[in-house]
């Protein structure tokens, strides 16, 4: 199983990811998402059987549009926020190399990198489009 | 080069060949891109795209700034892939049978790099790509 939840329980594994990367309490997302606080903290605390609480699709869905991912990348089933190959940072843009583990990567070459993951990026959003 | 397109087709890998001057190779999830200098004959294309392809179908890709053994243990597990699609132990043994045992001779029948047929051989034989490169 691909979310680490309790089983049979659909899990927003990565909503405390989500949040943090916000800076906010889970309070303070439960305001936003306009959930009751009690259900928000049942939703992060997914790998809890005592706790953990199945959202239904329509709260799946209101969430993955509120932090702007898809819901695959919500409920683990997916790495990719968009859910295709768009990094943001350079933490997220994985690549490799001609003979990488011996090439020095150069920020002119990183530059070189950068682009052709720019240009991916523009080829997947026009996919999606067509 | 028709069974590596094929195999692409069905991973829906792309793959691009443009002028990619300081990287010469390079992959990431679901793209390959060659510069033309990487593709000057027919066997260093079947190898390099081979190989970025295998980074692709095992999808081992790392950060710019991860360990040199992470890089390393990517570009093992590319190699590996393009070895075993390239190269079968079956199709070896039949070509050893039939005399090529040098591996000049050997890179020329699977139209494959030296290195390429250097590193098979090396995998082949130890079950590991930690090769030993000959003195040249």
């Amino acid at each position: 199983m691909y979310n680490n939840g309790v089983k049979g329980v659909i899990a927003i594994i990565r909503l405390k990811e989500l949040r943090e990367e916000k800076g906010w309490s889970m309070k303070k997302a439960a305001q936003e998402l306009d959930i009751p606080y009690t259900t928000y903290i049942s939703y992060e605390k997914f790998d809890n059987k005592d706790v953990c609480r199945e959202p239904n699709s329509e709260t799946l869905i209101r969430i993955a549009d509120f932090y702007g991912v898809t819901v695959d990348y919500l409920i683990g089933k997916s790495d990719y926020k968009k859910g295709y190959y768009q990094p943001s940072t350079d933490e997220e843009l994985k690549f490799a190399l001609f003979d990488g583990a011996n090439v020095e990567i150069t920020d002119e070459m990183y530059d070189e990198v950068k682009r052709f993951a720019a240009f991916v990026a523009m080829r997947e959003q026009d996919k999606r489009k067509e | 080069m028709t069974e590596l397109f094929e195999i692409a087709e069905q991973k829906n890998i792309e793959i691009f060949v443009g002028n990619i001057p300081l990287t010469g190779a390079m992959s990431v999830p679901g793209y390959i891109a060659l510069d033309y200098r990487m593709v000057g004959t027919h066997s260093e294309e079947r190898s390099n795209t081979a190989h970025e392809m295998g980074h692709c179908v095992k999808n081992a890709f790392y950060e710019k700034d991860a360990p040199r053994y992470e890089k390393q243990r990517c570009e093992n597990k590319a190699d590996k892939w393009a070895i075993e699609t390239l190269i079968k132990q079956s199709d070896l043994d039949d070509a050893v049978k039939l005399g090529y045992t040098d591996v000049w001779e050997l890179s020329d029948y699977f139209c494959v790099t030296y290195e390429f047929m250097y590193k098979a051989l090396w995998w082949y034989k130890y079950g590991n790509l930690a090769v030993e490169w000959p003195q040249t």
